[in-house]
């Protein structure tokens, strides 16, 4: 499901088969590799949509959390939390942020929620089809890792 | 008053003759498109084309259930885009059958044999929910109604797939 008006009125319905948050993690700056920045939030976005078809039934896609490169990885973090604390009080058991920033590898928001780091690939050269097939084989590697805590 | 001059048509007729006719065609010219448009949909060929091929040979179908990914367009306000869809195609006492994986419970995605447990099986990740073979759902699982089919047509050897249909 999606944070949109037409799925939040399937939400409410089915909330307790919905446990899982979904948060895709997109940086932003114009300073300095903002080319690469644009990409990476693309690259993560394309990723958490690509999961979320797969299971819509019991993942919620949140809006990205979109954070400022040039802020410090710390206050970043608390921030972050704010986010996990919500979700997790909202009745998302299950809590996965998908980032390509390496910055974010070796943090998490809190213990039971799950960072996922993919190494970010440059899609701007690819065309649909290729674009395509790449990302569901990253996906297929995902999956397990989210399949796994349920 | 002699013969002649009975067919003799006065300025003012002849004004009138003209103007009409000269009017009834501006004005045919004009309703005639409306008209056209409020008929239009009406007379327009339904469906049939809605068939598209998955690129997949009807000798190619297998009594064990394959995806199958294909390409549909969609009109999506200003957009037209490609958005890619799936069925696993297989064939039932000779009939070809093409289900959606699309899990009747709340949308995820169904695998065939998807759990080791249950071998000949849909099943679906999200909330265990199963499907026989031919789609119907396992009583004691959430689905409560069977996978949706696809209406499925061969044209020179080549599945086609049309509108999908719900079942139960």
């Amino acid at each position: 499901m999606r944070w949109n008006a037409e799925s939040l009125n399937y939400y409410a319905e089915a909330k307790e088969y919905v446990d899982t948050a979904l948060i895709p993690l997109v940086p932003f700056n114009f300073q300095e590799k903002t080319q690469s920045a644009a990409e990476q939030g693309e690259y993560v976005q394309l990723l958490s949509e690509g999961i979320e078809k797969q299971f819509a039934g019991r993942i919620m896609l949140t809006p990205p959390y979109t954070y400022l490169q040039t802020d410090s990885l710390k206050s970043q973090c608390e921030a972050l939390k704010q986010w996990d604390d919500h979700l997790l009080e909202a009745g998302f058991a299950h809590r996965f942020y998908i980032t390509g920033d390496p910055a974010w590898r070796s943090l998490s928001p809190a213990e039971e929620a799950e960072v996922i780091w993919m190494p970010p690939i440059s899609l701007s050269s690819m065309e649909m089809k290729q674009v395509k097939s790449v990302i569901s084989q990253q996906i297929d590697q995902i999956v397990p890792l989210i399949t796994g805590r349920w | 008053m002699s013969e002649e001059r009975k067919h003799r048509v006065s300025r003012r007729q002849f004004l009138t003759y003209t103007l009409t006719g000269v009017g009834g065609f501006m004005a045919a010219g004009m309703l005639s498109p409306m008209v056209r448009m409020a008929l239009d949909p009406a007379l327009e060929d339904t469906d049939d084309s809605d068939f598209i091929s998955i690129g997949l040979s009807e000798d190619d179908v297998t009594e064990e259930p394959q995806l199958v990914n294909f390409d549909v367009e969609i009109e999506d306000g200003w957009y037209t885009s490609e958005q890619t869809q799936s069925a696993y195609v297989f064939r039932q006492d000779g009939e070809i059958l093409a289900l959606s994986p699309i899990c009747t419970h709340l949308g995820c995605t169904v695998g065939w044999e998807g759990n080791q447990d249950y071998p000949d099986q849909f099943y679906c990740p999200c909330h265990h929910g199963r499907f026989e073979p031919d789609g119907t759902n396992i009583q004691g699982t959430p689905p409560t109604r069977p996978l949706d089919v696809y209406e499925v047509e061969v044209r020179d050897g080549m599945v086609h797939l049309g509108n999908i249909r719900e079942r139960g």
